[in-house]
């Protein structure tokens, strides 16, 4: 991991000499502070003291801010370099894991755990240096000072140790609880419109009662749990202080050591302690980020799109009518063990439009997705004029393509972002006039009041569904790649909108090479090309009439949209 | 200073009725002061140990010592768990309150607050009301604290004392400064903090578009930008408390001067001995410490305020009218006439309709997406008051009924009437006040086409639905809508696009179900395909909130284009 990101080094260094500079003069706080306390008041000794201060004022803060800026800064660095690889990772890793978990990994798992991971990596060393050095300081006054402060250190430890474990399953359960009832309230609010209707507002009454002295009791157990925790350890702190005063009193009593090495011993005995409890918090640190590091690591290691491949191969078809701008042989697609696709082959005509039709699950999108090579073939091929997909560039092989989902086509930004999104090349605001009307989409855009300038809510929300579309249309139209790929695109919309849409597609796309995808089969009848999929199998291929008349499968899917009884289907 | 006023007339108004436990807060507040009194000791304790160290040791001071070491931490575990419990209770109190009025309110309340918004108002806002009472309770503490702290103080040495005084006073004022800047600070990391996470979400659920797109480079750099500007604003957070940390070092190092350059004349004098005076510099320590803990108290206050604001507001909203007479005359024809509404000062949803539902028969509502037919069934349902125009029940304005036994009249089967969390059985009762015998049970769940898969999965009845009824399929949930609705055996009954986004064999199963709970009652459905109309007598046709036309379907084939083509879609 150290490898791939960019890490800040110099300031780094920066930061781990200041603070060995911070822990240098916390050294010798004790020191000044008792040697200026303990009777030698004279005004030199103040001086000294009040210089010193100063200077550990001026040390602190600039350690503080150092380690802050260096640890946003390695932060900054890092996801950067997880957000370059996220774009470009493998389509079979991005499905397997929600976006939930993609976004959560870049946020906080990275905040935690590369912010963790820099700031201990540059205050262990000097931290165990104060440690070391103050140590023996002590020791230097009397070696059974240093004694009662390690002893306890040990046995809190220990105790911590086992607390922690104690603990550990009971906040679980006890966190849990609180989930539930959260969740159980939750609930109830968010259907209340349900509860009015049914008019069990008594009854919910009560069970919001009870679920709220549920969470009452639960929060006591976990108070009840972590004030045991607190009071156990504040009561071993308790005895080490205790400790510690004893030692040094019967120390000086005995006269082995004076007045100014107690009051050091005395301001040390407390930093110590607190630095020892601290160091050994690190390591319960990287454990707890433990889960954090790895989901980081598996995103910046994860298999990336290779982008390999040829240039752009032959032009749009120049070959003539007859050849193929597509041509699926024989391919074969699994998404792990599942079966996608089964020796599957079918043409695409160039300057048609070719339909794939089928139930859920079929493979229709799986065959969107060979073509954009989102994933690759396990056996056969595709084709595209010819070349193999496989081997040509992915750049040039998606530019080929326009890609029309069934809807979130529409990023926020202005609506003139999303009219150019993706086209690489300047266009002019005539042109996208033009483009937009002939998608039907000028009109409402006309309408907004910034007009083309208009902010768009995230995924394009404050547009319906129809006028999203309608943009995405009008993007494809200026984009003007060889091939319309369409993948439900009027699944998302209402009866009458969807018969808007689609006529606009029809017409502004006539000439160019389509594939739809597509389940509404009213928009069928008069097609040539119509290719039926089923189970992952090609179980019929032909225009319109001749499936309805050979194809049962096909034609049951026809009618049982128009609402007849459903007949069964024969096997083929 | 209005401004307080209204602030605390609205804290009054939300404790009204709240039982709070007066005698805890007052056990607390002792707590409180005698923890502060044990801190106290403690320094001073540990000054005479230092100082007599240099003598016998006096086995009595030690013992003292020690018990008053161990008194205070067992003093703190208690404090801490009476603190805790009496605050939990206020905040429980008050979200049972909060829980007893959100029953009450009008529909019109949660179209305005989304669903997130009020489930955080009863669960994390109503954890801050107590808020104010800690503040009170650490506000007499410190005093407190104060009073017995300068009193030791000035038991010390008073001109030390004098000093010390003109220190602490600029640093609470240096941290009341810079908790107002750490707060701008933390809002402008707020801003971009949710910018780029907003990026991130939308970017990552959509990464195909990108792929297709060809945008990696492009979105690659604006995630740059966003992590640029996301640390800049990052640099203020840092820089704000270094600040802090650096001022209060320099006040520090001034008291030290302060403190012994003249201590040291005193010492010199005999007027104090040198453990005392090291006593002293840890009080006016702690005691700054305290001072600073309660500045920023400021911004703790500052944000519950906020919370308070919408409890109140919630509170202050008036209840849902629970009056009227009994529902319980013959069947009449629901009419509308000149019926307007608008959701929240929009335009109107319902433009001045007029309109006939026919007692007994099957009325079918068609329009386009936005036309008013689902508004229309929130009025049938009485979750809103019409704007202007009557909604009759007959002869009678429906206003005149009451609303619980009016909705007992009505059954709905849609689309977003889910299933809570609970039992098969427990979800097909809801609401059913009466005894239900076995047979009538099982009667109508096989009615409903429920019975079947019921009996199939493991646990029958008693099967947990899940989460809004996740453990069923779309199909099964409706189909135990239905029984539900059956089992309220309503007049009239609303279906809202029943059985749309179901697959084939489920879209069978629910229509007849359907069908048997339409037999016998006044049906009015929002259909969006022709199929869905069969057997409806009557067709109110609707678009942009206004009745187009009305009358018998063969009418509507003849006379309305919209109906024509609806209609033709099919075939």
């Amino acid at each position: 991991m150290l490898r791939e990101i960019r890490i800040p080094w110099p300031w780094i260094a920066l930061a781990f000499v200041v603070e060995m500079g911070y822990n240098q003069v916390l050294l010798h706080l004790p020191t000044t502070t008792a040697e200026m306390m303990s009777g030698s008041l004279e005004n030199s000794a103040v001086i000294h003291a009040v210089i010193f201060y100063l200077s550990y004022g001026v040390v602190v803060t600039a350690e503080m801010f150092l380690l802050g800026f260096v640890c946003r800064m390695t932060i900054r660095n890092a996801r950067e370099q997880i957000w370059g690889k996220m774009l470009r990772v493998r389509m079979d890793y991005y499905d397997s894991h929600t976006p939930t978990a993609l976004t959560s990994a870049i946020t906080n798992d990275l905040d935690a755990s590369i912010g963790t991971l820099t700031r201990l990596g540059i205050i262990v060393l000097p931290s165990l240096y104060y440690l070391i050095e103050a140590i023996r300081t002590i020791g230097k006054y009397d070696f059974l000072l240093v004694l009662s402060v390690l002893i306890p250190i040990p046995l809190r430890y220990l105790y911590s140790f086992i607390l922690g474990r104690l603990n550990f399953k009971t906040q679980a359960a006890i966190y849990g609880r609180i989930g539930t009832l959260t969740g159980y309230l939750a609930e109830r609010v968010r259907n209340i419109p349900l509860i009015k209707q049914f008019g069990t507002e008594e009854q919910e009454l009560k069970n919001g009662e009870t679920a709220s002295n549920d969470l009452f009791q639960a929060n006591m157990n976990a108070t009840k749990l972590q004030c045991g925790a607190t009071g156990a350890m504040t009561l071993i702190n308790v005895l080490g202080q205790i400790t510690v005063i004893l030692f040094g009193v019967l120390l000086l009593r005995s006269g082995r050591i004076d007045m100014t090495q107690w009051i050091a011993f005395f301001l040390f005995s407390s930093t110590i302690t607190s630095r020892i409890i601290e160091v050994l918090s690190y390591w319960e640190s990287i454990k707890t980020i433990q889960g954090q590091v790895a989901r980081v690591i598996e995103i910046l290691e994860a298999p990336q799109e290779s982008t390999a491949g040829q240039g752009a191969g032959a032009a749009s078809a120049q070959t003539g009518h007859a050849a193929p701008a597509v041509e699926f042989n024989h391919v074969t697609l699994h998404y792990g063990d599942k079966l996608a696709l089964q020796d599957v082959s079918f043409q695409v005509p160039a300057g048609q439009i070719t339909a794939l039709v089928g139930l859920t699950g079929s493979g229709k999108t799986s065959s969107l997705n060979l073509l954009e090579r989102f994933y690759e073939a396990d056996g056969g091929a595709v084709t595209l004029d010819g070349v193999d997909v496989r081997k040509i560039a992915l750049g040039d092989l998606r530019s080929r393509f326009s890609y029309v989902q069934q809807d979130a086509g529409v990023f926020s930004g202005t609506i003139r972002e999303a009219l150019t999104y993706g086209i690489r090349r300047t266009v002019s605001d005539q042109e996208l006039q033009e483009a937009a009307q002939s998608a039907g989409a000028w009109e409402f855009i006309q309408r907004m009041p910034q007009g083309l300038d208009t902010v768009l809510a995230a995924n394009g929300d404050s547009l319906s569904g129809g006028q999203r579309q309608r943009l995405v249309i009008a993007r494809e139209f200026l984009k003007n790649a060889d091939i319309l790929l369409l993948d439900e695109p009027t699944s998302a919309l209402d009866a009458q909108t969807a018969k808007a849409v689609s006529e606009t597609i029809v017409r502004l796309f006539r000439g160019k090479t389509v594939l739809l995808v597509t389940h509404d089969m009213s928009l069928l009848p008069g097609m040539e090309n119509i290719v039926v999929l089923s189970a992952g199998g090609v179980v019929g291929n032909g225009s319109y009439t001749n499936l309805m008349e050979h194809c049962p499968l096909f034609a049951e899917m026809v009618h049982s949209q128009q609402g007849e009884e459903v007949r069964n289907a024969c096997a083929t | 200073m209005r401004n307080l006023r209204r602030r605390v007339q609205q804290y009054l108004h939300i404790f009204q009725g709240v039982s709070i436990p007066w005698v805890m807060l007052m056990v607390v507040l002792l707590l409180n002061i005698v923890n502060t009194y044990l801190d106290l000791l403690t320094v001073t304790l540990t000054a005479n140990i230092i100082d007599g160290s240099q003598q016998a040791i006096n086995l009595q001071q030690l013992v003292q010592y020690i018990v008053v070491m161990v008194s205070t931490a067992a003093m703190s575990m208690v404090m801490g768990y009476t603190q805790n419990w009496t605050y939990e209770k206020i905040n429980t109190r008050v979200r049972v309150k909060m829980w007893n009025k959100l029953m009450r309110l009008p529909t019109r309340y949660y179209d305005r607050e989304g669903g997130d918004e009020l489930v955080s108002r009863v669960t994390t806002d109503c954890s801050q009301v107590s808020v104010y009472f800690q503040i009170a309770i650490n506000l007499v503490t410190a005093v407190y604290a104060a009073v017995v702290a300068i009193r030791q103080m000035l038991d010390y040495s008073p001109v030390l004392t004098k000093y010390a005084m003109v220190i602490i006073f600029p640093l609470i004022v240096i941290s009341g400064v810079l908790g107002c800047v750490n707060r701008i600070a933390g809002q402008k990391t707020q801003a971009t903090f949710a910018g780029t996470t907003g990026f991130l979400v939308e970017r990552t659920r959509n990464l195909r578009l990108v792929k297709a797109s060809r945008t990696e480079d492009y979105e690659e750099k604006r995630g740059k930008d966003h992590f640029q500007k996301q640390f800049r604003a990052s640099w203020w957070a840092v820089g704000v408390n270094s600040s802090s940390v650096l001022l209060i070092e320099l006040v520090n190092v001034l008291s030290i001067a302060v403190t012994f350059f003249v201590g040291r004349n005193l010492v010199n004098a005999g007027e104090i001995t040198v453990a005392k005076l090291l006593g002293f510099y840890t009080i006016s320590g702690m005691m700054g410490v305290r001072f600073i803990t309660l500045m920023q108290s400021y911004s703790t206050v500052k944000n519950a305020n906020g919370r308070l604001e919408k409890i109140s507001e919630v509170l202050d909203t008036a209840d849902e009218p629970r009056d009227g007479v009994e529902f319980d005359v013959f069947d009449a024809d629901l009419v509308g006439e000149d019926i307007a509404f608008a959701y929240g000062g929009e335009q109107n949803a319902l433009d001045h309709v007029s309109f006939r539902i026919p007692k007994g028969e099957i009325t079918a509502i068609v329009g386009s997406n936005g036309a008013g037919k689902s508004t229309l069934f929130k009025l049938f349902e009485r979750m809103y008051d019409p704007d202007s125009g009557v909604l009759y029940f007959g002869e009678d304005d429906v206003r005149k009924f009451n609303l619980d036994s009016w909705r007992r009249s009505f059954g709905i089967v849609g689309q977003d009437k889910p299933l809570l969390s609970g039992t098969v059985r427990e979800n097909i009762l809801y609401g059913v006040k009466r005894k239900v015998s076995e047979e009538e049970f099982i009667r109508i769940t096989k009615l409903a086409n429920v019975y079947d898969f019921v009996m199939a999965t493991p646990g029958g009845f008693d099967a947990p639905v899940g989460m809004g009824g996740g453990n069923f399929s779309g199909g099964q949930r409706q189909c135990i809508a239905i029984a539900r609705a059956m089992m309220r055996n309503p007049d009239y009954l609303l279906l809202d696009e029943a059985t749309a986004s179901l697959d084939a064999k489920s879209e069978q199963l629910v229509s007849e179900a359907l069908t048997n709970l339409m037999k016998g009652r006044t049906t009015i459905m929002i259909a969006h395909s022709y199929p869905a109309t069969r057997g409806a007598t009557h067709v109110i046709v609707m678009k942009d909130g206004k009745v187009e036309a009305e009358g018998s379907p063969e009418e509507m084939l003849e006379n309305n284009e919209y109906y024509r083509s609806f209609a033709a879609k099919a075939s």
